[in-house]
């Protein structure tokens, strides 16, 4: 089974500064088609939310960027394209038997309570439209060495070494496919989201002014996540929350 | 694939200095390799590889939270010295988040006050539940005025730019 766009073609390279950066040149040098990945052994510069670097040697990880066309998506929804993209790899995950995998609000997907990969998404707009979108991808496949203590990756999991080309084709796939549910059925992605929603429903402290106890009870089309907290039901933007671990 | 994607794509690795490329599509399989290009010299700077050294935690992006110190940047604050003029454009925000106007702390503004800009040209990044999103002009103009400062939260149809389309 292959996929219509996603992946079609796929630029492969031993090594580049970021993926995101080379999808970003190679936008704005030549034609492209919706669907074309970067896919690099080595990331130089590779780097996650605030510019935590995402730490890998070359050849063990997933480094992927993929580049969309999403223009059926208005500025304001487009944290849409982030939940359905986080859908992705997290099925992506699952499809190799881990269990308990989850979406970390806002992208980062977990396993259990440690992190197996990271979604970064830069968006071109004009106007109103998201006229296109560069999602890069880092998932920790056979690293061991060097990896954080709230990181995993398949090997640490499932014991055993994979072939990063073939979760590189199950994720596109699932991207695909994901990616055409958002375009047919947001809701169902939102819903989806939901469902499969680290920490949802379970006490826990975070930090919003002050650390409290609150539980997440869910994630809107916007982005911002709602709080049951002391003082009542509180929607917070992703600036403003900050996870007690 | 056509002929003319093949082209350019070759055309393109030859300027990211990238020295292997593969790009597989359904039906075939290119390697491109310009190790030639790259070998000795070291003249060219090369455009992707222009990174900043590992060592630096470098913030590419200014992280949010910081609420920068080195003061506002006066022009957006000061009153307008331009006279309101009826036909200038403004240019709204799409979207609630934070506006940066650098790609990164390091790196220049994107726009001016003064500068003449284009459709496609970046104008800011509105960061948005941890997605960067590069606005990009829609119309030729000048800008006239930027109405809102660096790394503040915005709101959704909130006046970024003033511009003068003449």
């Amino acid at each position: 089974m292959t996929t219509n766009f996603v992946g079609q073609p796929t630029i492969r390279l031993k090594t580049v500064d970021s993926t995101n950066k080379y999808a970003a040149n190679f936008m704005s040098l030549s034609e492209w088609s919706e669907g074309t990945a970067i896919l690099s052994e080595h990331q130089t510069e590779g780097r996650g939310r605030k510019d935590k670097n995402w730490n890998s040697s070359a050849g063990e990880n997933l480094l992927m960027s993929l580049m969309l066309k999403p223009n059926f998506l208005l500025a304001h929804e487009v944290f849409q394209l982030s939940m359905a993209m986080a859908l992705a790899v997290g099925a992506t995950v699952s499809s190799f038997g881990i269990d308990q995998v989850s979406v970390k609000w806002p992208n980062d997907i977990y396993v259990e309570s440690k992190k197996i990969a990271g979604i970064l998404i830069e968006n071109q707009v004009r106007g109103q439209i998201v006229v296109s979108s560069i999602v890069g991808i880092g998932l920790n496949v056979n690293q061991i060495n060097g990896l954080d203590d709230r990181a995993t990756s398949f090997k640490k999991v499932l014991g055993n070494d994979l072939s990063v080309n073939v979760v590189f084709d199950q994720l596109c796939l699932e991207l695909e496919k994901q990616y055409q549910t958002l375009r047919s059925n947001p809701l169902a992605i939102l819903e989806d989201y939901n469902e499969g929603l680290y920490a949802k429903g379970i006490p826990r402290a975070y930090v919003f002014n002050e650390i409290q106890n609150a539980v997440l009870i869910g994630v809107e089309r916007n982005g911002f996540a709602r709080f049951s907290t002391s003082e009542g039901e509180k929607h917070y933007d992703i600036d403003s929350v900050r996870w007690v671990w | 694939m056509n002929l003319t994607e093949i082209q350019d794509l070759i055309k393109f690795v030859a300027k990211s200095g990238v020295t292997e490329v593969e790009i597989e599509k359904k039906d075939f399989k290119i390697t491109i390799k310009a190790e030639n290009l790259r070998k000795g010299r070291g003249v060219e700077p090369q455009p992707v590889y222009q990174a900043m050294p590992m060592a630096m935690p470098a913030a590419q992006m200014p992280a949010p939270t910081a609420p920068a110190p080195a003061a506002a940047p006066a022009p957006a604050a000061a009153p307008a010295p331009v006279a309101e003029n009826k036909n200038y454009i403004e240019i709204k925000s799409p979207m609630i988040g934070t506006f940066y106007r650098k790609p990164s702390p390091d790196k220049p503004l994107f726009v001016e006050v003064g500068d003449t800009i284009k459709p496609g040209d970046v104008l800011c990044i509105i960061e948005a539940m941890k997605l960067f999103n590069e606005i990009e002009a829609e119309i030729n103009g000048k800008v006239v005025k930027i109405l809102v400062d660096d790394n503040s939260p915005i709101e959704y149809d909130q006046p970024l730019f003033l511009v003068d389309p003449s």
